[in-house]
């Protein structure tokens, strides 16, 4: 009994660990030894994704996962893993690997890589520190902790822009984490230590305490509501930009904003309890701001002709798609919620691999330059097409999975208003994604490429570039062609549901 | 393996062959010559062998048959009753003939793949919404089909084309987006993805609204007609056959499936529904007589077909105790328009570039001919067997004067098919004519079995249908006709008064319209958004931009940043191990 408690109180911290500890020592290489750094780099996403899988039998079992630090009487840092964790920490498992992999082509021959890949690392356990959060103090340390990591990436490349982008994106997270500290050591000093308890914890809370709670919730969402990119807090997201590929893509699918939306997806859930805050009507708060942004980000999108901030800004409307599904009451309309957050994450880094793609190989970086692509870059356009295909919920891509849960739930709540922002945001996605498409694939190529990049490869550009981008496009289609297959992200967005619904 | 799985997934993995190289041959640069061989034989047949497994499918597999197959996307239902039975029989004969029409024509160097490719994928999309029983295979199945036929649409890539393909696009995605809203209202208000008919009786009028409207653009229902005669025109033959035979057919398998036909009466959706069929079924005929384009007068002929369907539709929505007879009615219906208008399409392109011999081409009339006497249902044609099943529908409808109105209808379409003739006849075949065997036999095939239709279906009471109205239209389309012979002119003006598409000219407006307001409102948000930006950086920039230049690019040296991060990790160690005094959390304050 005791090994086993030993075991699973040391995996969370070894799950942090097996990327925190190849982070710091990559700080300590020199520049040129790129063959160390890509050893540390990938056996530190190997061990780690051998490690989420035994966590991911262990929590499907019913093991609980807890590792606990105690700071001071009263402070603990708490690591834990339940079935909502799990599904974060598999996913940024996941995409580190396939990030890696593809940050390791991207910047061949570019400079301070020591910098990026050690920030790089860190910013990944940051991430899964987040997942693994036990406790509203753990959560709000790691979260600042992802802030500051995530600072020198978008300015890794010190060009004016980079600064900055990265100083908008510094202004308004560090904002937001004034915002999200005010309201966690306020609710703190009302209820003692917040653990994360499926169902919630403050629905037993005297009623007198309610307009405090109501305020609190409000700071929270403030201080999540910036790095998820929910309206007007969004500001940054386009900005960062100017971010390297690899960073853009962590950023939107993994690392910075979907810390934000799994961090409003625990405090509705977890802390609040779901049924106690629609009871306090902050779901429908949340509910009118997700909206909104989906179907502002999408509008916003429309008038971009950059690739990457066509993106972003679909990035800033598709991450409220999990806002809005914690904003609907009942267990269908939370699975659909939680599946984004998967789904959302491979379909948007595959864009933004792909993107990183054009813009590598050929200098593309503008729409109107992506005529003919699909005839020069084949396998990169089928994998964006896969990823903008499964965006607008194009069955059996993995989006339509999502929006299918969305809609349902909001029609089993009686939400149908819902349906109209799904319809709209359906229609706004076809309406910037597929003239990329139509001009990808049916129109032909120019005599010259912006700024062609001849790669000494067999393939239509470097074999690290193109691979990362295949398969996260071959990911979206798994999920969606089998997501009623076992531990398919749906299935286990089903299992939160049922655990976060139980009686 | 089972057939009604092969049945679909076979087109899918034969579209897989065209999935792109993934490394170039030595010497060849990426993205030009690659393109330069025309379709070589082997590959253009893939198109024909891909429906052949369908077709067995159709032949073989019995009534009731079912594969359940729980992992498959969000838990797929495969099954054949006996209405699937006939759509996939007939489906997959188009897609047959169509696509030796396709092997044949569609060879060009820069283009033929990418054609064969997207009608494998269309082919894959019609059979599986066929064949799977469930909610999710049917609109996975019409969006793969809906988005894969835009490229067979614009596969000329002429400005028309273009045109035609965009107005397709956007009115199939929006009758996408309400055929979602209609599956989730069907889902939660049956409470099961496979329902049954008893099932659908619990569905209310939104949802047979939506259903409605997201099968009604498929089906041209005016007003949501607005792409079908461009599309029609704009699509190779080969595409505007399965589009006009086979595609169209999915709403009336939608609205047969998903409707809740003869189980519930809902008399007020009903009226309305028929009335919007009557509407379809005389607004196409006379803006058809006056196209000059064969293809276009063939797609406002399936507007007006479609029309007389949703009419029975609505007729049995009205009164339900009408809907067996309705429902086996629609089903023979939909198999005989869609043999006789893929027959007609497939003829017309045989007249305008295939015939090389004086005997074929009038072959190819008389062929023309008989189908579209078939499609104006003059008796002793499949047309007569079907609307003599109708009859007991319409006859016992709460409207007494519709048989007159109908009798009109069938004179029109004679009209309309006498000047589609006419136009057959007049059409130069402008172009050297190319060999095309195959298709010629598979079109032969396709009005052989148009041909037989009456004598094999129909009771010989059915044959005589129509004779009076069909006798009426030809002998008035035959006295226009000699006029038109002895005063080329008479008739000039009208050909082409409305383009086709017709209300599709009031969009452009519309959307100029649409655009400026959008433009109005736009840029004063942006300016207020920008400002408010500038000033929030300008904020930030005041407190911590300038001074922190040079320090900040010192922080930003990496064994700086690098030391920073491992000192601030020590120190945390050390904190926790430790545990010194924070007294209590409250005394952190948002400074910290």
């Amino acid at each position: 009994m005791s090994q086993l408690l030993t075991w699973t109180t040391l995996l969370p911290a070894a799950i942090l660990l097996s990327s925190l500890v190849p982070g710091a020592l990559i700080f300590l290489l020199r520049e040129e030894s790129h063959v160390l750094r890509g050893v540390l780099n990938m056996a530190g996403a190997i061990i780690k994704l051998v490690l989420v899988a035994v966590l991911i039998w262990g929590v499907f079992l019913g093991v609980v996962f807890e590792s606990r630090v105690t700071i001071a009487p009263g402070l603990d840092l708490v690591l834990h893993a339940d079935a909502l964790s799990v599904l974060f920490v598999t996913l940024s498992t996941v995409l580190w690997l396939v990030t890696t992999i593809y940050a390791i082509g991207y910047l061949e021959h570019s400079p301070n890589r020591s910098r990026f890949f050690g920030f790089f690392s860190l910013c990944v356990s940051a991430t899964v520190g987040i997942a693994l959060a036990g406790n509203l103090l753990t959560f709000v340390i790691f979260y600042e902790i992802l802030t500051l990591a995530t600072y020198p990436l978008v300015a890794h490349r010190g060009t004016p822009d980079a600064t900055r982008g990265a100083k908008i994106y510094l202004a308004y997270t560090m904002a937001g984490g004034v915002a999200l500290l005010i309201g966690a050591v306020w609710l703190r000093s009302l209820t003692g230590p917040v653990d994360f308890v499926e169902g919630g914890v403050l629905a037993a809370m005297p009623e007198a305490l309610h307009p405090q709670l109501i305020a609190i919730f409000l700071f929270l969402l403030v201080g999540l509501g910036v790095k998820a990119a929910l309206f007007p807090f969004h500001g940054w997201l386009p900005q960062s930009m100017v971010a390297p590929a690899p960073v853009s893509s962590l950023l939107h699918a993994v690392a910075v904003v979907k810390a934000g939306a799994f961090g409003i997806v625990r405090v509705v859930y977890d802390v609040y309890g779901v049924e106690f805050a629609s009871q306090l009507g902050l779901l429908t708060i949340l509910g009118i701001m997700a909206s909104f942004t989906i179907v502002y980000g999408s509008v916003m999108a429309l008038t971009q002709d950059g690739l990457k901030k066509r993106l972003a800004y679909s990035t800033v409307s598709q991450v409220s798609y999990i806002a809005l599904g914690a904003s609907i009451l009942g267990p269908v309309a939370t699975i659909g919620g939680m599946v984004h957050l998967v789904h959302q994450g491979i379909m948007k880094i595959t864009l933004f691999f792909c993107a990183g793609n054009y813009a590598e190989t050929l200098g593309v970086h503008k729409v109107s330059q992506m005529d003919g692509v699909g005839r020069r870059m084949p396998w990169t356009t089928l994998a964006f097409s896969v990823g903008a295909l499964g965006m607008i919920g194009i069955p059996p891509i993995a989006g339509f999975v999502s929006k299918w849960y969305l809609g349902l739930g909001a029609v089993e709540a009686g939400e149908h208003w819902v349906l109209l922002i799904l319809a709209a945001s359906t229609l706004l996605n076809a309406a910037y994604f597929l003239p990329i498409l139509y001009k990808a694939w049916f129109r032909d190529p120019p005599q010259e490429w912006p700024n062609e990049h001849v790669f000494d490869s067999r393939f239509e550009t470097m074999g690290a570039l193109l691979w990362p981008p295949v398969i996260t496009a071959a990911l979206c289609i798994i999920a969606g062609l089998l997501a009623a297959a076992p531990f398919s992200p749906l299935e286990w967005a089903t299992l939160i549901a049922r655990r976060e619904y139980q009686p | 393996m089972d057939w009604l799985l092969l049945a679909w997934i076979w087109p899918l993995l034969l579209a897989l062959t065209y999935l792109p190289v993934l490394t170039r041959r030595p010497g060849q640069s990426w993205g030009r010559a690659a393109t330069g061989e025309a379709l070589p034989t082997w590959r253009a047949s893939l198109v024909v062998i891909a429906a052949l497994p369908a077709l067995a499918a159709a032949l073989m597999v019995p009534v009731g048959a079912e594969l359940s197959l729980p992992w498959l996307f969000l838990g797929t239902q495969l099954g054949l009753d006996g209405t699937s039975r006939v759509f996939l029989l007939f489906t997959a004969i188009l897609w047959l003939a169509a696509g030796l029409y396709a092997a044949q024509s569609i060879r060009t160097p820069e283009r033929a793949r990418r054609f064969h490719a997207l009608y494998l994928l269309a082919m894959a999309g019609n059979l599986w919404l066929i064949l799977g029983q469930d909610l999710f295979s049917f609109y996975a199945g019409f969006a793969l089909m809906g988005l894969a036929c835009y490229g067979l649409i614009i596969h000329d890539a002429r400005t028309e084309a273009l045109r035609a393909g965009r107005v397709y696009l956007v009115m199939t995605l929006i009758g996408e987006v309400c055929l979602f809203v209609a599956m989730l209202l069907i889902a939660q208000q049956t409470g099961t993805a496979v329902p049954t008919t008893a099932d659908l009786a619990s569905l209310d009028t939104v949802a047979v609204t939506f259903i409605i409207i997201g099968l009604g653009v498929k089906a041209g229902l005016v007003p949501l007609h607005l792409w079908l005669p461009t599309a029609y025109a704009a699509a190779p033959t080969p595409a505007s056959a399965v589009l006009g035979g086979a595609m169209i057919k999915v709403a009336l398998l939608g609205w047969l499936r998903f409707l809740p036909l003869g189980t519930s009466a809902l008399p007020e959706a009903g009226t309305v529904i028929a009335v919007l069929g009557l509407i379809s079924l005389f607004y196409a005929l006379p803006i058809g007589l006056v196209q000059a384009d064969a293809k276009t007068l063939l797609g406002y002929s399936s507007i007006s077909k479609m029309g007389l369907a949703v009419l029975l539709l609505g007729l049995m929505l009205i009164e339900p105790s009408l809907a067996p007879a309705g429902m086996v009615a629609l089903t023979l219906f939909a198999a005989h328009h869609a043999l006789v208008k893929g027959g007609l399409f497939l003829g017309i392109g045989l007249r305008q570039d295939g015939a090389q011999k004086t005997w074929l081409a009038a072959g190819v009339l008389i062929g023309l001919a008989v189908l579209a006497l078939a499609m104006a249902s003059a008796p002793f044609t499949s047309g007569a067997v079907t609307k003599y099943l109708m009859k007991p529908v319409i006859a016992d409808s709460p409207w007494p004067w519709l048989p007159a109105a109908l009798a009109v209808a069938a004179v029109a379409t004679t009209l309309l098919m006498a000047r589609f003739l006419w136009i057959a006849v007049m059409s130069a075949t402008n172009r050297t004519p190319q060999p095309r065997g195959w298709s010629m036999l598979a079109w032969a095939g396709i009005v052989l079995l148009v041909l037989i239709f009456p004598f094999a279906l129909g009771k010989p009471s059915s044959w005589p249908t129509n004779s009076i109205p069909v006798g009426i239209g030809v002998v008035l389309g035959t006295l226009v006709a000699l006029a038109a012979w002895a005063n080329p002119g008479w008739l000039k003006p009208l050909i082409g008064l409305i383009p086709a598409g017709d209300l599709l000219v009031l969009v452009r407006p519309a959307q100029t319209l649409a655009l400026r307001i959008g433009a109005v409102l736009y840029r004063p948000w942006l300016s207020v958004q920008q400002q408010v930006q500038q000033r929030a950086v300008a904020l930030f920039e005041r407190f911590f931009g300038a001074a922190a230049a040079d320090p900040e690019r010192g922080l930003r040296a990496w064994p700086v940043a690098g030391a920073l991060w491992i000192g601030i990790l020590v120190l945390l160690l050390i904190a926790m191990l430790a545990g010194s005094a924070v007294p209590d959390a409250s005394s952190l304050g948002p400074t910290g």
